[in-house]
């Protein structure tokens, strides 16, 4: 049975008319909302999974304040360098942002020889969150205090061991810098990171370590750590007795790990502004500070000049503390 | 005991809560599907999904991530055994035995045990979580540097004899892989090592990418316009996928002994899958009474690595739960999904939150047998995936390796470094160079020299430690008599084959013997 012709819709003239109508749009002026009005990303150093916590916790209160989804993306390597490397090279509109260590802006410039970017392609935003770490010794170790652990290590030169995650990591600076501080030897043992030096000190291999509160919280609850102080200069709402270093005996000694959100450099002044009011928001809020709680960071806020400033100190003092230990540039 | 038990009747009553089940079962059949796609690790999955747990009770949360985990190793076994494309680098061991069965028109059968052995290992690996975690626990603990580089040395030693074909080739492709596990960063000194100035190379070379590149796209090379891999209208009838009662009894020893091996290296943190399944493969090898048939589909070669790489999937979570101590990336992962939701993983994690944990034990059995029922059925379509046309099949098989390389990292370089791979596995190949080799000298290289430098650093600088911790010290006998042995087969060959050469005389003209002739 024939069937019925049907007019083919599909002719050359609704092609073309279509096409010129979609061209035709690419035309209209961008009615674009205020920003933001698309989802935004914050980029990552660590792979997905290490350090996602806090960029998480943070991402979630962040779009809700903003209005818009916000998205972690793991770039991971080079110890931040490629992360801070693409956020650098991206557009300046606003809708990548990095979360970037304190190491990134401060001590990966000395280490690398090449870091892939020009520092000044980025601008600090606002600062994050502060990360103390505690000071951990095994339990079998017949040390209670900071003073009983300086005297133990004296009496031990080359013999007592810190675990630590790699050369040129903070926690390994840190020590070093209570070695030369303390006055005493004690050989660093890197390992891999990811806990593995907190595995080592629980079996008994290492005898202290430098550790972020979710990795050591777990050991100190089985007994088979024991905190000593806190490397920061404020005590930790946790372990409300245990002292500072400062506190126990090691003065101006005042170390933790601050994180924060950088947008290139050539992000537009008001779009820095309202990013940074919602950060401030953000951090103040509630949820951030609960969960943060739980990880073991401290939410702050400030402004991007605050923290260039802060960068600019501290630049200086790792500078020192590098060129003691010996670390040359790779 | 019986207060487990109580525990974990209470758990399965958690477990088959109708919330929680289906939030398990989209876990489970989200991780099969990732398994199956090749590059894309449960990592990128769990990453992804994640934000979906904001809002979601911890419970079927952490169900569901845990479902796509597990669920991605039942996955990762189809490609390799099919496709000879392991989708996950613990599954390039089962591609050696697994593609010649498909080759030989048993591709559903090597599936089958595949899944079987798989679910044997899932269950016994549940079973040690619930009754055995302290012990496992202080065993982990045993194993410190000097243990962990014993046993590295002795899997580089099996690993190395254990391809067929000359031993000196397998030998040479584990040094390969040696020699690329050296790139990167050194963690000692911080240098870095043969990068050639690649800041990504800082990192090492990206198992993924070598393992997609040297068994996936190197075959795809070689194979190109040569090759239809299920050839004639082969009818794969629901027979065909069920293996035989005598294959059964032939992978249930492997089975047991991979298990085993799994468990072992599930309580270790710091040691890969991918470790785990070549040791599993290396062990079945030396210990079969006829290693030749080994690499031209021995059941046993499927099923010990597959039980292995199952029973440390389970396995892993002991040292997450208990210790808040993640054993790789993707419990890190898990562990900090726990931590948003506001539970601290530790010693009391099972008695603060015990539905959570007996809950998410009996899930993963539920999920288990979940995962049996959707993929024993599912066996023959994917078989049936093979009649698809070569030059169908295999680019999109190659869209699938680069979509997947990237969204590990979301790097492009990473792409580029499975070309590479695939360029110089295609060429190893076409030279009759084992490839698979290469993978294992990669993965144990970086551990046995990071173990060796650190446990010489703990001894300061004693040598004599390797032998004088118990353990360390056994395995470093093991390997030494496995030199021994293959030197004294070395030797006897030389011999035997003096021995069959035909004497050479002197020509004189004379009968007379002399000094000269052999007496």
């Amino acid at each position: 049975m024939d069937e019925p012709t049907r007019r083919n819709v599909v002719t050359r003239r609704t092609c073309l008319a279509s096409l010129a109508a979609l061209a035709a749009s690419a035309w209209i002026p961008a009615a674009r909302a205020d920003y933001p009005d698309s989802p935004i990303r914050i980029i990552i150093a660590f792979p997905a999974g290490a350090g996602e916590a806090e960029a998480r916790i943070v991402a979630k209160t962040l779009g809700a304040k903003l209005g818009q989804p916000v998205i972690v993306e793991a770039h991971p390597g080079a110890g931040g360098n490629i992360a801070a490397a693409y956020v650098a090279k991206s557009r300046g509109d606003g809708y990548t942002l990095l979360l970037g260590v304190s190491t990134f802006f401060e001590t990966n410039p000395m280490i690398y020889r090449d870091i892939g970017y020009k520092p000044a392609d980025l601008q600090p935003v606002s600062i994050i969150s502060e990360q103390p770490f505690l000071l951990i010794v095994n339990a079998s170790l017949p040390v209670h205090s900071l003073q009983e652990l300086i005297a133990y290590a004296r009496a031990r030169p080359g013999k007592v061991t810190n675990a630590t995650a790699g050369p040129g990591s903070p926690l390994d600076l840190i020590g070093k810098e209570f070695m030369v501080r303390a006055g005493v030897q004690i050989i660093n043992v890197p390992y891999k990171g990811g806990g593995e030096d907190a595995m080592a000190v629980l079996g008994g291999f290492c005898d202290m370590l430098f550790g972020g509160v979710a990795d050591v919280m777990a050991g100190i609850q089985s007994g088979k750590m024991r905190p000593i102080c806190v490397t920061g200069s404020r005590r930790l709402p946790h372990f409300p007795d245990l002292p500072t270093i400062a506190e126990a005996g090691l003065q101006g000694y005042d170390f933790s790990v601050w994180n924060c959100l950088s947008a290139p450099a050539s992000t537009p002044a008001p779009v820095v502004e309202k990013l940074h009011a919602a950060i401030v928001q953000t951090m103040a809020s509630p949820e951030v500070q609960a969960g943060f709680d739980r990880i073991g960071f401290f939410p702050v806020s400030g402004t991007g000049a605050e923290l260039s400033r802060r960068i600019a100190t501290e630049t200086e003092v790792w500078r020192g503390v590098l060129k003691k230990a010996g670390v040359a540039p790779q | 005991m019986s207060q487990s038990l109580i525990d974990l009747w209470y758990g399965f009553g958690v477990a088959l809560e109708w919330h929680n089940l289906a939030w398990s079962f989209f876990g489970v059949v989200v991780g099969n599907l990732i398994g199956v796609l090749p590059g894309m690790g449960p990592l990128s999955a769990i990453s992804m999904l994640l934000p979906l747990t904001y809002t979601m009770h911890p419970v079927p949360a952490i169900m569901m991530l845990a479902g796509i985990f597990y669920g991605s190793q039942y996955g990762g076994a189809i490609g390799a055994i099919l496709l000879n494309l392991p989708c996950h680098p613990p599954h390039a061991v089962t591609c050696l035995d697994g593609y010649p069965l498909t080759r030989q028109g048993k591709g559903g059968t090597a599936l089958g045990i595949a899944m079987i052995s798989s679910f044997f290992a899932a269950s016994c690996g549940i079973v040690l979580m619930i009754f055995a975690s302290p012990l496992l626990v202080s065993i982990a603990f045993k194993f410190g540097p000097a243990e962990l580089f014993s046993i590295m040395l002795l899997g580089l030693l099996a690993g190395g004899t254990m391809s067929r074909g000359p031993v000196l080739k397998g030998v040479a492709m584990t040094l390969f892989g040696l020699l690329i596990g050296v790139v990167g960063t050194d963690i000692n000194t911080g240098t870095m090592r043969f990068t050639f100035g690649f800041p990504k190379l800082g990192d090492g070379v990206e198992i993924v990418a070598l393992a997609l590149g040297l068994f996936g796209v190197a075959d795809f090379l070689r194979n190109v316009n040569r090759l239809q891999v299920v050839s004639r209208a082969t009818h794969v009838r629901l027979r065909d996928m069920r293996p035989s009662w005598k294959e059964l009894k032939q992978a249930f020893f492997p089975m047991v002994r991979g298990t085993a091996v799994g468990a072992l290296f599930g309580g270790m943190p710091g040691t890969g899958s991918t470790i785990t399944t070549f040791i599993a493969y290396a062990l079945e090898q030396k210990i079969s009474r006829n290693p030749k048939k080994f690499g031209q589909g021995a059941i046993e070669g499927v099923a010990a690595p597959e039980a292995a790489s199952h029973s440390k999937t389970q396995v892993d979570f002991i040292p997450t739960m208990s210790l808040g101590i993640p054993g790789d990336a993707v419990m890190a992962l898990i562990l900090g999904a726990l931590m948003i939701q506001g539970i601290q993983p530790g010693p009391q994690l099972i008695t603060d939150h015990a539905d959570l944990f007996w809950g998410l034990v009996a899930s993963f059995w539920v999920g288990n047998i979940l995962l049996m029922l959707l993929n024993v059925p599912l066996i023959g379509i994917w078989v049936k995936f093979l009649r698809v046309p070569y030059r169908y099949l295999y680019p999109s098989a190659l869209l699938f390796i680069a979509v997947g390389v990237y969204s590990t990292n979301n790097s492009l370089f990473e792409v580029g470094e499975v070309l590479a791979f695939g360029v110089i596995g295609a060429i190893l190949l076409a030279l009759a160079f084992p490839v698979a080799p290469i993978l294992l000298g990669f993965v144990l290289g970086p551990m046995v020299e990071d173990n060796f430098r650190r446990a010489l650093l703990l001894s300061r600088g004693d040598m004599a430690v390797f032998v004088q911790r118990p353990i360390s010290a056994v395995f470093i006998a093991i390997s030494v008599l496995l030199i021994a042995l293959q030197v004294g087969f070395a030797i006897r060959a030389a011999i035997r084959r003096r021995k069959s050469k035909p004497k050479a005389f002197r020509v004189t003209g004379s009968t007379q013997t002399t000094s000269h002739d052999n007496a």
